[in-house]
């Protein structure tokens, strides 16, 4: 068996997993398919999966780092859209509803809450997937929480 | 918090996934292009930058320059006129306050001047120099003194640069000569202000960031397995400056002490050389120290003990990594106290051991040359026919040495030539031209580290320095050397405030102000620039102790009385100097 077939059958039993992890952290300006796709090519691009220690960590951490970058570019290209000029009165909200509110949250902020609170991880697990320390971990999951709590209940009290 | 659970699923459960196996061999399909794209780079960027160098050639009149002496990369196009302007080549702007920050030659010819603003690579030995298609100072301009770059091989270099401003690393890395660079950020949690990085072969590598040099109380080392592509944290807040590893396992690093890891970092031993709980200067971290040369379990590290305002250093080896230290620093330079440039030692191999020593400290005003082939046991001495200030030397082989000189001798036309090379093993030198923009340079506004004083930074001014508007600026302009001693100053002004001090090092005086308008010209004599000079770290006041006073004015009605009117905390944390309320001080006043 090839190295390659190798890595591609590890993939497969990882795929689903990584897919809704994706489809949680992602940009506005990526699909989730795309995002793993692209976290899997830069990791392909240096090693192979069966070489790493544990892939899914691996390739979770890729995700997240894949997916700031992206956010990054977004906001640059948002910066030059508005000096260019306000957007089309019909341009529509690529989220439009509440899942909208989760989206305005760094794509760090979602992968700790989706794997704190989807998964069950404890903070320290999530801690050593992203690669930051245990403190940070809850911090970032409580300012998240405070601020889609805040979120939702802004909505709630507008709907009223 | 089920209601979050359950916005999070709907998340992970939108749209639709796609197959994976498809979307596997998508990825390997981009991961080939991905790792051909630098290959891709390498070919086009010399041809692109050729035909850009042409037309600014063409646009600038085209006059050939005469100086200038790079050649073309390897594998690129056949030379041409382009090819001999490499300020052309390298975006056509001067470089102001260029310096080189790391060099390094290696014996089949190849190596890497690594400057604060480019990164030039070499082919034979260092006679011409081509730049990197990237300027290193596009994304941080003004971080010159806290660049850190690792070299490998001819081949793979890294450059990190900390960006205080937005709290990240930026790094800079190439596998092809320098001809592609690229660049990669890592965000942390601190501001950074110091970068260490290392690697042990083109793969293996470790980064530390921290806030602080000598003493950070924030840091975090950081670990690569692929050259770079991804870093993992691996320790935080432990050693993380000076980084030296000799394996992927096994390394030593400074900071508070010097510290040996024997698992990647995950867990740090302090060493124990001779001296390391001297206390009673300053600095409660002292000694510092810098690792020199590491090989296996071999090694030389400088350790350096401040003072006050002077620094003593000692040359220190071990062969057992760290278990116990031999002292080798040369007999004639044991005992002294430095105020300014420092003795710089080079490996050659083991036991052979080069030394070479500024001007200031040698009869003749020119750098000395220290030998020892035995392991320190025994010296010769040898005057050279140049005089430096040095900032780093080392050896590609016995006879061939290369050093990079500070700015010191700067005057209107610039501050001479900062790359020298020796082809006698160090007795004599010339300088390595071809390196446009280098010559050229000043170090106008640059700051630099100011060794007499570990806890300030001195700032050496071309120019009047950046003050807030309507601030007194006392002093301006250079200087001068004296005595080849760099003249360091430190100031501080603000306006509408009580506080207004400058004070310069060389010439033992400083201005004073209590309300900003009248100025009052002090004698200082805390400054250790003479024999008869107080040192703050004597000095009692309000009966207690303090190690962070740097600064002691005693106002001329007071001399005879031997109390000074004013003191000076410096705090780490604002860079400002304070000044203290004195009612009551005692110094120790050394005789001559």
């Amino acid at each position: 068996m090839t190295r390659n077939v190798e890595d591609e059958e590890l993939f497969a039993k990882l795929y689903v997993r990584l897919r809704r992890f994706a489809a949680v952290v992602r940009p506005p300006s990526l699909e989730a398919e795309d995002l793993v796709q692209e976290a899997l090519a830069r990791t392909l691009a240096a090693r192979t999966l069966t070489s790493l220690d544990n892939p899914e960590a691996y390739l979770r951490r890729a995700i997240v780092r894949v997916a700031m970058n992206e956010q990054r570019g977004s906001r640059r290209l948002s910066a030059r859209i508005v000096r260019l000029g306000p957007l089309p009165a019909n341009s529509v909200d690529p989220y439009p509803s509440d899942l909208s509110e989760l989206m305005r949250l760094s794509p760090e902020v979602r992968a700790v809450l989706y794997l704190h609170l989807v998964e069950d991880l404890p903070y320290e697990e999530v801690s050593a997937i992203l690669g930051c320390r245990p403190a940070a971990v809850r911090q970032r999951a409580s300012r998240g929480l405070a601020s889609l709590r805040l979120a939702i209940e802004v909505n709630v009290e507008e709907v009223r | 918090m089920t209601e979050m659970r359950e916005l999070l699923e709907r998340a992970a459960d939108s749209g639709a996934a796609a197959d994976a196996a498809q979307l596997f061999r998508n990825a390997a399909v981009r991961a080939r292009r991905l790792r051909r794209r630098r290959r891709v780079v390498v070919t086009a960027v010399p041809a692109v930058l050729a035909v850009v160098a042409i037309a600014l050639w063409w646009v600038q009149g085209g006059t050939p320059s005469q100086q200038v002496s790079v050649s073309p990369p390897p594998d690129g196009p056949p030379a041409t006129r382009a090819a001999e302007k490499p300020d052309v080549v390298t975006g056509g702007t001067q470089q102001q306050g260029e310096w080189p920050v790391e060099t390094r030659l290696f014996s089949d010819g190849s190596g890497w001047l690594i400057t604060d603003h480019r990164l030039l690579h070499t082919d034979d030995g260092g006679v011409t120099w081509a730049a990197s298609s990237l300027s290193l100072s596009t994304p941080v301009p003004a971080a010159a003194n806290a660049t850190a770059a690792a070299i490998v091989d001819g081949q793979h270099a890294w450059v990190v640069v900390p960006d205080a401003e937005n709290a990240q690393v930026l790094i800079m890395s190439t596998s092809d000569g320098g001809r592609f660079l690229i660049t990669d950020v890592v965000s942390i949690e601190f501001t950074p202000a110091h970068v260490s990085i290392d690697f042990v072969d083109a793969n293996t590598g470790f980064l530390g960031i921290s806030d602080s040099d000598r003493s950070p109380a924030r840091s975090v080392l950081l670990s690569t397995t692929d050259g770079g592509h991804f870093w993992q944290v691996v320790a935080r807040d432990g050693p993380a400056s000076g980084l030296r590893f000799s394996s992927a396992t096994d390394g030593w690093a400074t900071g508070k002490g010097l510290h040996r890891t024997s698992d990647g970092g995950h867990s740090w031993t302090q060493l124990h050389p001779p001296g390391w709980d001297r206390t009673g200067g300053p600095d409660p971290a002292a000694p510092t120290y810098d690792i020199v040369w590491k090989e296996g379990r071999r090694g030389v590290v400088q350790s350096s003990y401040s003072g006050g305002n002077f620094v003593s250093i000692a040359f220190l080896e071990t062969s057992d990594n760290g278990e116990t230290w031999r002292d080798i620093t040369p007999p004639d330079l044991q005992h002294i106290a430095r105020t300014g440039p420092q003795p710089h030692l080079a490996v050659v191999g083991p036991n052979r051991f080069r030394v070479l020593v500024d001007g200031v400290s040698s009869a003749a005003k020119q750098n000395e040359l220290l030998t020892s082939d035995d392991g320190g046991v025994t010296w010769s001495s040898v005057v050279t026919d140049v005089s430096f200030t040095l900032s780093s030397l080392w050896y590609t082989s016995p006879d061939v040495a290369w050093l990079t000189a500070l700015p010191v001798d700067c005057g209107d036309e610039g501050c001479g030539p900062p790359l020298w090379q020796s082809q006698d093993g160090g007795r004599s030198w010339v300088t390595v031209d071809g390196i446009p923009g280098l010559r050229e340079s000043s170090p106008s506004q640059r700051a630099v580290s100011v060794s007499s004083f570990d806890e300030l930074v001195g700032v050496e001014y071309f120019d009047p320095p950046p003050l807030p508007p309507g601030a007194v600026y006392l002093g301006g302009g250079l200087l001068g050397d004296i005595d080849a001693i760099p003249v360091y100053r430190f100031g501080h002004a603000q306006q509408g405030d009580t506080l207004a001090i400058w004070f310069d090092v060389a010439v033992a005086q400083a201005a004073f102000s209590p309300n900003s308008a009248t100025w009052r010209t002090l004698d200082v004599v805390t400054v250790d620039v003479g024999q008869n000079s107080l040192r703050p770290d004597t000095c009692f006041i309000n009966g207690e102790y303090d190690t962070s006073i740097v600064a002691v004015i005693v106002s001329p009605m007071n001399v005879e009385r031997q109390r000074p009117t004013y003191a000076w905390r410096f705090n780490t944390a604002t860079q400002h100097a304070e000044a203290l309320d004195v009612r009551d001080i005692a110094c120790d006043i050394p005789h001559p």
